[in-house]
């Protein structure tokens, strides 16, 4: 398990989660804590308004259908991508139909001119970090996300995007090269692309 | 060219933020997503109010330190909160404790006297009290009124006629007759408690001629006051001659 600050091992999951699924609020706080920055950060990283809001709809979502559920920890984290997933969908295209419209902050003001500290930061920052995968088409970046920051197998992301495994390791392998050129141009060999190799 | 292709093996090191040595090529990649991870990872996200409502969020804080003692116990059980319905009987003290110490003062009191009363009069109801104490009673009753029966006022304290009765010229006469009897009453009183005072060194039970004290003081206050009623309805029989 990979949540950042670490999870409950397995024994400790089961206890856990027979908790919550039995309603104990004390188990649907660790629950909480353990899963929600990680769901909140592929939120961010497929670039949800408001990923924080999102997340909190993703675990009500979990909570209520949690009686339901069955399986270890590996699975419980494929369960709450899920999830995730289907609401970011949900978002991007609630977000296409109506017109990308976006709530103003003073961040995002055009009268507002940041110091050269402030681009400076952005640019060096999380802003430039988190843009690592733009540019790139839709279901590799869901791949990579999923991958990088769910930490999900290829056949958990094959299920969860319906595709099939194959498919899902075709993408990654895709998006890899794809960023291998973005961030290392000069250093790319030049002549026939790697994909054309095979 | 084809050492250039990222392997499965590569891939996976990638996307855990790492580059083989082998690969040195794939290092600022591999940097570049190590620094996305760390990006997009940010501190535990503030629940709706609805999410709250469900979530336990004063033990969110530091929750971390919570996850190692559930390895200890794996049943619901375990981790449900404290029983709220059946407090124990220590707690039911403590709380009855709280209560009353949260009363005023003057309720205080109040209920003080009246759980005395209410044992002394529970107490004498039962006969469980020592056979001395009627007799006690009965002699403080006494030094207070006046030994010689003429206490009861036939005027008021300045002197001046207040009532009828005590201006008739036969009053006195009939005072005269009243505290005589009085006074045969009290030696037959005095006579009847040292026998009560002999009897009760040899008897447990409670006498009947005490229990007639007790009752009689519990109704008017005092043993006088029983023979009292007989020396008024003579007097009454005097007054309606």
């Amino acid at each position: 398990m990979a949540v950042r600050g670490g999870a409950p091992g397995a024994q400790n999951f089961e206890g856990t989660l027979s908790a919550a699924q039995a309603g104990a609020a004390w188990a649907c706080t660790i629950l909480w804590v353990e899963y929600a920055p990680a769901v909140a950060a592929f939120l961010k990283a497929r670039g949800s308004r408001e990923p924080e809001d999102l997340t909190s709809e993703v675990f009500l979502a979990v909570f209520d259908q949690l009686p339901k559920f069955a399986g270890g920890e590996s699975e419980f984290r494929s369960f709450i991508f899920s999830i995730a997933y289907r609401r970011l969908v949900d978002e991007l295209r609630r977000r296409s139909r109506r017109g990308d419209s976006v709530e103003w902050t003073a961040d995002h003001d055009p009268r507002y001119s940041p110091s050269a500290e402030d681009e400076a930061f952005d640019r060096l920052g999380e802003a430039a970090a988190l843009a690592l995968f733009d540019g790139l088409p839709e279901d590799q970046r869901n791949v990579m996300v999923l991958r990088i920051i769910a930490d999900l197998t290829v056949e958990q992301i094959a299920s969860i995007v319906s595709k099939r495994p194959g498919a899902v390791k075709a993408l990654q392998r895709r998006a890899l090269e794809s960023l291998r050129k973005k961030i290392q141009p000069s250093r790319t060999p030049t002549g026939r692309p790697v994909d054309s190799e095979e | 060219m084809r050492k250039h292709r990222i392997s499965d093996r590569d891939a996976f090191a990638l996307l855990k933020g790492r580059a083989s040595a082998a690969r040195s090529d794939l290092a600022p990649l591999a940097e570049s997503v190590s620094k996305f991870r760390a990006a997009a990872f940010t501190t535990l996200p503030q629940p709706s109010a609805e999410l709250a409502l469900r979530l336990d969020l004063s033990r969110a804080t530091g929750i971390s330190s919570l996850i190692a003692p559930l390895s200890d116990v794996g049943t619901v059980e375990a981790y449900e909160p404290a029983v709220v319905g059946g407090a124990s009987p220590i707690r039911r003290v403590k709380s009855m404790f709280a209560w009353f110490a949260g009363l005023g003062i003057a309720v205080k009191i109040v209920l003080g006297l009246a759980v005395t009363a209410a044992a002394v009069a529970g107490a004498g109801a039962a006969g469980v009290l020592p056979p001395l104490a009627p007799i006690s009673f009965d002699t403080a009753v006494t030094s207070t009124a006046d030994p010689t029966g003429t206490a009861e006022p036939t005027s008021s304290p300045t002197g001046t006629p207040t009532a009828t009765p005590s201006d008739d010229p036969t009053h006195s006469s009939d005072k005269s007759d009243k505290s005589k009897s009085e006074n045969e009453l009290g030696k037959e009183i005095s006579e009847e408690a040292k026998e009560i005072g002999e009897d009760a060194g040899k008897i447990d039970a409670p006498d009947s001629s005490v229990e007639t004290d007790t009752k009689v003081g519990a109704t008017n206050g005092g043993v006088e006051i029983g023979t009292d009623v007989k020396i008024k309805s003579g007097t009454h029989t005097d007054d309606n001659k």
